[in-house]
């Protein structure tokens, strides 16, 4: 098989071959620049590198219509113990972020929706109920209607008409004479703290021991107009709010201002990321220019190794923007370490020629051409292993990373000939050192007798095992965030302030009708209002109160019937109101016979708009045909007992999507696992073709003795195993199998190796080892596998030399 | 990252309530609008007159500033919807750091005591019910009573300026313009509040008194108004059983 390939090396092919490298460096530009030109951008919400909950299609859209109308936005507090002063700033804050609007066109305002109390949505409320008022009660009127108690509700009318200061006036009450609406209106309204002044929402702070003073919170809130992941999106509104607090504080030096949104966790991500990229990639870079120039002496090498590593991440980067459109910023930063593997080929080449340097640039290539198109292939097996994970950030780095190998060996094989054909000078202090440090660890650690045999296998199990005992596992999603302590305390403040807000849970209600749907959220209300109680949660936003179904609707248009047909009479003469009134209030009760409310005519109305998000309609283009109504929770405290309630409910389902996500990530890191093991017996049986049986083993022993002593280790470290160590554990194996390989391969002449090895290790532990002190948790549990996995590969590899000699002194 | 995307699910409810107390003293269902002039026919004038500081100070040092007061009032409600206008008279307790006691004894008994931001109702038939002064539909019970009280009983005018926009008649200014038939040495203070909630539902207020506080007159957008006469007025520091009134036994 390798026969005919050979044929196309050899000298005379070498000018030909260098320009079909530099055409393909060429085309891979161009088709890159293209990419970029055509919209690809570096993509930095995590979200995005989450992998795809199947779901019900109902569940799909709520789901989506949750995020669409929630995400972007962000949350501000302007706090002071002057309740003016806090007003002030926040309105001051508010024309600012406003204020972009009037420089150019409106799209380039940084943020929409800049609004503190929502007036004109409260406003629409009160006329859109207000003409449905006679199909509305409150329980309590309801009750005392019910027993025909009206005389009460009468006395409790004439008691608010005497107070001044009440909502009672002439207008109310000559089309309400009970001046019922009033309480049904606030009954819509859930209890909470916040006020409103002067069009803004006012929070009190009650005073602390910090602050003895009770203080004040304006809170203006805003939805950024693109993705707060969207890096030019983000720098503008964050620009656009520096500018904001910059005025604030240049009228009040005494303001505190605090805020929340996704927008500041995903700036300090990316400031993050970036530092991250440029510190490991850099210390990653300078170890290996330092590296070798301490192996070989000489600036060619180095050369060489910067036009390998630069070609191999254009085509990472070129193929990765190409297919996906976009490159995550995650993706580089794992990709940094292709700096680390794709160098390992030069490494290959040079200690090779460092080994033999009379032989020709050409005859080195034919030489390693076996070991290293083996080991493309078998690392191509592993990083497509990357990309069966259904992330589609992981998918970018398998694409990224095999591109960027790709591109590094075709570099060796069609531009070395050329351009790494100048003869090297003579640096053999390196391979010495390979060879005597080779030697000296199989001569002192190579078990001799039976009993230093057994004695090392009963350790190695005996570690494996307690490791493995101890091993246990966490798949929650919320590991992959990292937030600086400065911004939660902000964002917990501001929660606290708008009442605990919400959480990420959420019920969904679901009927083959809308008055289905409508019911059963009035069935839910009293369990919610139960699990309140209960504290299993804190408090919950549900349509129910808005939505009433038709049913009671009907009903309480019955009930006030008592009052409007059969006691009028009497209440205008109890609270002494003119006569006149009667026939206009029973035309007005007559007329509405018919005013129900339902989900169409509240949700096209101004005063429905904000609730549209909870409202699902069926949507038969997407193949669901049910209703549904999505119920917010907020402050859960016990997820499971609160799911319990549900449970035998075809109706109502918690949607859970981080529990959901986190199932999944649990699942493929199992599937990632078998999937590591069935690669290594997929690379066993491709080797066996080559190196026999027994040494294909051995081979493939390597990388599987490294994988078991990384996860004992991991068991004894009490890191708990997560999908990006599995996946970490996948490079290993791919890196790890070079080691054995070209071991495996050199026969004999291992001082060669021995190095390219040592310097392919080295080089890769620089790159990995920096990333164990990555802050992102997922970036940290890579590099920390990697760390472990490769040294143990590291000292493993060398002793395949002590089974080579022996199967050559077979032959 | 994940918690704080989903953080930002944010309770509508947030967005609209606090301000619905405010909407209810919103006549936006009002059937017909009713023109200002025939509310303020009487004090056009006043209103015509915005008031200068100097005169703000010279009134301010004409009241005699008390931290507490207490008294009677008779209230008369001309709504015109009502055959004839609803009187009733009761008893005032206020002191600025407790709060304020309004208590109606006829033609029925009924009291809100406002403290500590809770409103506290008892009804006519003593049964007591406690509300967060602003989810009570009380904002003009919790913002403006205590304002107007604390403003007009302390001296300290330039409170009031924060909340409304002040006009002013002095009884040496102009007086044989002053509208009230009752003696010509009052002085008489207009308030419009400056928040726009406030004045839709109550576009003027007119305060009128010579060393105390002698009336308070609240219209409405709908051209019903309220007079309220003080009498009595007490401002001798509170005995204690007083201050026990405002904590009634809620059982």
């Amino acid at each position: 098989m390798q026969q005919p390939l050979h044929h196309y090396l050899n000298p005379s092919t070498a000018k030909i071959r260098a320009v079909i490298w530099l055409v393909l460096l060429a085309t891979a530009a161009l088709s890159g620049w293209l990419a970029w030109q055509s919209g690809a951008r570096v993509q930095s919400d995590i979200l995005a590198m989450l992998p795809k909950v199947s779901e019900s299609p109902l569940t799909q859209r709520a789901m989506a219509q949750v995020e669409l109308q929630l995400a972007n936005r962000i949350y501000l507090g302007f706090i002071s113990d002057n309740e003016q002063a806090a007003i002030d700033a926040a309105q001051l804050a508010m024309s600012a972020l406003r204020q972009n609007d009037n420089i150019s066109d409106s799209n380039s305002n940084a943020f929409s929706n800049i609004s503190s109390a929502d007036i004109a949505q409260a406003d629409a409320l009160n006329h859109y109920y207000f003409q449905h008022r006679f199909q509305l009660l409150t329980k309590e009127q309801r009750q005392l209607l019910q027993q025909g108690d009206w005389q009460l509700l009468s006395q409790a009318a004439l008691e608010k008409l005497y107070n001044a200061f009440s909502y009672a006036s002439s207008d109310l009450i000559s089309r309400d004479p009970l001046l019922l609406y009033p309480e049904v209106l606030l009954s819509l309204v859930p209890a909470q703290q916040l006020t409103v002044k002067q069009g803004l929402l006012i929070a009190t702070i009650q005073p602390t021991t910090d602050n003895q003073a009770q203080r004040y919170a304006a809170i203006v809130m805003a939805k950024g107009r693109d993705s707060a992941f969207n890096p030019n999106a983000q720098q503008q509104q964050l620009t656009a709010l520096e500018k904001a607090f910059n005025a604030v504080h240049s009228q009040n030096q005494h303001i505190e201002m605090i805020k929340a949104g996704a927008l500041f966790h995903a700036a300090a991500a990316t400031e993050n990321a970036k530092q991250e990229v440029s510190s490991i990639g850099l210390l990653s870079l300078i170890g290996v220019i330092g590296l070798v120039w301490l192996a070989f002496r000489s600036v060619m090498p180095l050369t060489i190794a910067v036009i390998t590593v630069s070609s191999s991440m254009l085509f990472a980067v070129v193929a990765t923007s190409v297919i996906f459109g976009e490159l995550h910023l995650l993706t580089l930063v794992f990709g940094t370490s292709l700096i680390g593997i794709s160098i390992d080929y030069c490494f290959h080449y040079y200690c090779e020629r460092l080994n033999e340097p009379q032989a020709s640039s050409d005859s080195v290539i034919r030489q390693i051409f076996t070991a290293v198109s083996l080991a493309l292939l078998s690392s191509i097996i592993a990083y497509g292993a990357l990309g069966l994970a259904p992330f589609p950030g992981m998918q970018q780095v398998a694409v990224f990373c095999a591109a960027g190998l790709i591109g590094a060996y075709l570099t060796l094989l069609l531009a070395y000939p050329v351009i790494a054909a100048s003869p090297l000078r003579d640096a053999s202090r390196a391979l010495e050192l390979a060879q005597r440090y080779q030697t000296f660890i199989l001569a002192r650690f190579t078990p001799t007798h039976l009993l230093s045999k057994l004695l090392l296998t009963t350790a190695a199990i005996v570690f494996i095992v307690t490791g493995l005992f101890r091993l246990s596992s966490d798949d929650d999603i919320r590991q992959l965030q990292h937030t600086p302590t400065d911004i939660q305390a902000e964002e917990d403040q501001l929660r606290q302030l708008l009442s605990g807000g919400t959480d990420n849970q959420f019920l969904l209600v679901s009927g083959t009708t809308e008055e289905q749907v409508k019911q059963q959220l009035e069935l839910l209300e009293p369990v919610l209002q139960q699990a309140e109680q209960n504290k299993l949660i804190g408090n919950h936003l549900s349509l129910s109160r808005f939505l009433p179904s038709h049913a009671s609707q009907a009903q309480n248009y019955q009930l006030q019937s008592e009052i409007y047909i059969e006691h009028l009479d009497e209440i205008l003469t109890q609270l002494g109101l003119e006569h006149e009134l009667k026939a206009e209030l029973v035309n007005d009760y007559l007329a509405a016979k018919n005013q129900f409310i339902n989900a169409g005519s509240f949700l096209n109305h101004q005063a429905g708009a904000g609730f549209k998000p909870l409202w699902l309609m069926p949507e038969h283009t997407s193949g669901s045909s049910e209703y549904g109504a999505i119920v917010l929770l907020g402050g859960i405290t016990n997820l499971d007992k609160f799911a319990a309630l549900f449970e035998d409910n075809d109706h109502v389902q918690l949607v859970d999507k981080v529990a959901d996500i986190s199932e999944v990530m649990g699942h493929y890191r199992q599937l990632t696992l078998a999937f590591l093991v069935i690669a290594l017996i997929a690379a066993g049986l491709i080797f066996s073709v080559r190196f026999g049986k027994k040494l294909a083993a051995i081979v493939i022993a390597v990388p599987a003795l490294a994988a078991l002593f990384t996860l004992a280790c991991l068991g004894l470290l009490a890191a708990p195993l997560t999908l990006f160590h599995a996946l970490a554990l996948i490079l290993v194996f791919g890196i790890g199998v070079d080691y054995s390989l070209f071991f495996a391969e050199s026969k004999q002449q291992t001082r060669g190796v021995m190095l390219a090895v040592s310097m392919s290790a080295i080089s890769t532990l620089l790159a990995f080892g920096l990333l164990a002190f990555s802050q992102t948790p997922a970036i940290n549990a890579f590099g920390l596998t990697l760390l472990l996995g490769i040294s143990f590969t590291f000292l493993l590899a060398p002793f395949i030399q002590n089974f080579t000699r022996k199967s050559v002194n077979v032959d | 990252m994940i918690r704080s995307l989903l953080f930002t699910i944010l309770s509508c409810s947030l967005l609209v309530s606090g301000l619905i107390i405010t909407t209810l003293l919103t006549p936006s269902y009002a059937a017909e609008a009713v023109s200002p002039n025939e509310v303020t026919v009487d004090y056009q004038k006043l209103f015509a007159k915005p008031a200068t500081d100097a005169e703000l100070l010279a009134l301010s040092q004409s009241l005699s500033p008390s931290p507490q007061a207490k008294g009677k009032f008779t209230q008369a409600r001309y709504l015109k919807v009502l055959k004839k206008p609803l009187i009733s008279s009761g008893e005032f307790l206020f002191a600025n750091n407790i709060g304020v006691i309004w208590q109606q004894n006829k033609p029925f008994s009924s009291t809100l005591i406002l403290k500590d931001k809770k409103l506290i109702q008892i009804d006519s038939n003593g049964k007591i019910s406690v509300n967060h002064a602003l989810q009570a539909g009380a904002n003009m019970m919790s913002d403006i009573m205590p304002t107007l009280l604390n403003s007009l009983l302390s001296g300290d005018i330039n409170a009031l300026k924060q909340h409304f926009e002040l006009s002013l008649l002095m009884p040496s200014t102009d007086k044989q313009s002053a509208p009230s038939q009752q003696a010509s040495a009052q002085w008489q203070l207009g308030l419009k509040p400056l928040d726009a909630m406030v004045q839709k539902a109550m576009p003027q207020l007119v305060l009128s008194g010579k060393q105390q506080i002698h009336s308070l007159v609240l219209f409405s957008g709908n051209g019903d108004r309220s007079q309220i006469t003080f009498t009595a007025v007490d401002e001798s520091p509170l005995s204690s059983s007083d201050i026990a009134r405002f904590s009634p036994e809620v059982n």
